[in-house]
């Protein structure tokens, strides 16, 4: 791809979302989109969040959806449903949160019960990003013939008996309404789903039950935490802009505001988290386009600085506008506002200290057991090394 | 880029069960503080790793043994205990 394409696509995303070609960009081109690679991905969304993090949600959501049904959609699966993702005509949404089910997603319970044709779904879905106006929701339900839904849920396990299934809009049994208005994210079209006696036919699930939450949920979030992190470098830059702009322009004391000590220390502070997470960004598409053994980590990494350097950024340009920055709806209080999403959504800080820590600790161990046996197994013939 | 503890075999290669589940131990036990606690045990739906360490895992696979992962090897049977994982290696190495 020439230099600069991904800006392109992303200005075209911004005019035109619903047929725009970045909404393919997850998509391989044997079904009609892009392929594009997580780098450019990753810019797509930065430049986008620059302007509006609502909308760059769009190719957070859609994306996951999108590299679900790439990874593990049979055959048939892809065919049917990758090409009108990939022009658009089909918007995805991501349902995963439930009222009981936020960070803890094991305690998903919208129900999913086997039939002779297909599957019966009965449950409600929050927080949709984008649900209000797509056609396409990857539901993870709880499967009630598997054994391990006899589980009450909350007890330490894997995602045994969850499944994740695709629904149509059309579906009968699918009710959508608009979520409680929200601070941020104003315009991401937040949705609740209710699905009652909602029948959708054979050849729905991805991958069998049990693996819903451990792999497609999982594998998914990866991709969805790259995006946000990188939308939250975009919106970080945005906002450090409009305080340097504020620093330049608005004057107090003998002259403008960046003279004064302690607002350089809050110029200096928001600059670097900025810098640090567009490189922690960065970093980590390009592990997980060389399929690098840390790539997670790095994903992960990127997510909380990002997601912290957003809030740094914001917040300063909010103090920085005074009285100004807290005009209900003006520029700085909602890029305040959205910062706040984006602590939440896709893993909450606390959430994500945590994974972090448990990546950090896997690489120590890692690291020692290498210390300790130097010497790399060969794999051929029949010996090893214990 | 960090290398891949184990150079990738290619499936014409033949690794032998041992050193399979050799691999694959050596790789999860970054996961626990004791690497004997995998053994015997459900490893996904019993609690002991979570989604992260099973998508790794995954990769891990794909990386060390040149494995492709189809939409039908995605059975929460072939992930959860040692044996499981070294079975289910070993037959797509056969394919």
């Amino acid at each position: 791809m020439s230099p600069g394409h991904d800006q392109e696509l992303a200005r075209e995303f911004l005019r035109r979302q619903s047929d725009a070609r970045a909404l393919g960009a997850m998509v391989p081109p044997a079904h009609g989109g892009l392929g594009l690679s997580h780098a450019e991905y990753g810019e797509i969304n930065r430049v986008v969040a620059e302007v509006s993090p609502s909308r760059q949600s769009l190719l957070t959501v859609h994306g996951m959806v999108c590299r679900a049904l790439a990874r593990w959609g049979t055959p048939a699966q892809r065919a049917e449903f990758l090409p009108e993702l990939a022009t658009g005509a089909v918007t995805g949404a991501f349902a995963l949160t439930e009222e009981g089910a936020g960070s803890d997603v094991r305690r998903v319970a919208l129900r999913a019960r086997r039939t002779a044709g297909g599957w019966v779904l009965d449950g409600r879905k929050q927080w949709l990003t984008f649900g209000r106006t797509a056609q396409l929701f990857l539901v993870f339900a709880r499967a009630e013939d598997a054994p391990e839904a006899a589980h009450p849920a909350g007890l330490p396990g894997g995602g045994g008996g969850h499944v994740a299934l695709l629904v149509r809009r059309d579906d009968p049994g699918v009710y959508l309404r608009p979520a409680p208005p929200t601070s941020g994210f104003a315009d991401a079209e937040l949705a609740e789903l209710e699905l009652r006696d909602c029948r959708v036919p054979e050849g729905r699930a991805l991958g069998r039950p049990g693996t819903a939450l451990t792999h497609v949920a999982a594998d998914s979030l990866v991709l969805g935490r790259l995006c946000v992190a990188f939308g939250a470098s975009g919106l970080a830059r945005a906002a450090l802009s409009a305080a340097l702009r504020r620093s330049v322009q608005r004057e107090q004391f003998t002259g403008p505001l960046h003279r004064l000590q302690l607002v350089r220390g809050l110029l200096a502070d928001a600059a670097v988290a900025v810098d640090g997470a567009e490189l922690l960004c960065r970093r980590a598409a390009r592990a997980l386009d060389d399929r690098d053994e840390w790539a997670m980590s790095h994903v992960l990494t990127a997510k909380l600085a990002a997601s912290r350097a957003a809030t740094t950024a914001t917040r300063t340009a909010a103090q920085l506008h005074g009285a100004a920055g807290l005009v209900d709806g003006g520029e700085v209080d909602r890029q305040v506002r959205d910062a706040r999403v984006l602590e939440i959504i896709e893993g909450s800080t606390e959430l994500l200290q945590d994974l972090v820590a448990e990546q950090a600790l896997a690489r120590h161990r890692a690291d020692a057991a290498a210390e300790h046996s130097p010497r790399t197994p060969e794999l051929r013939g029949g010996s090893h090394a214990a | 880029m960090s290398v891949s503890a184990v150079p990738p075999v290619s499936e014409s290669q033949h690794a032998a069960p041992d050193e399979v589940r050799a691999v694959v131990t050596r790789f999860l036990s970054r996961y626990v503080d004791d690497p004997q606690s995998l053994v015997g045990v459900r490893l996904l739906t019993g609690g002991l790793l979570d989604s992260l360490a099973a998508v790794e895992l995954i990769g891990h696979l794909e990386r060390t043994f040149g494995l492709v992962m189809l939409d039908e090897d995605l059975d929460i049977d072939n992930f959860d205990s040692l044996d499981a994982i070294t079975a289910f290696v070993g037959r797509k190495l056969d394919r």
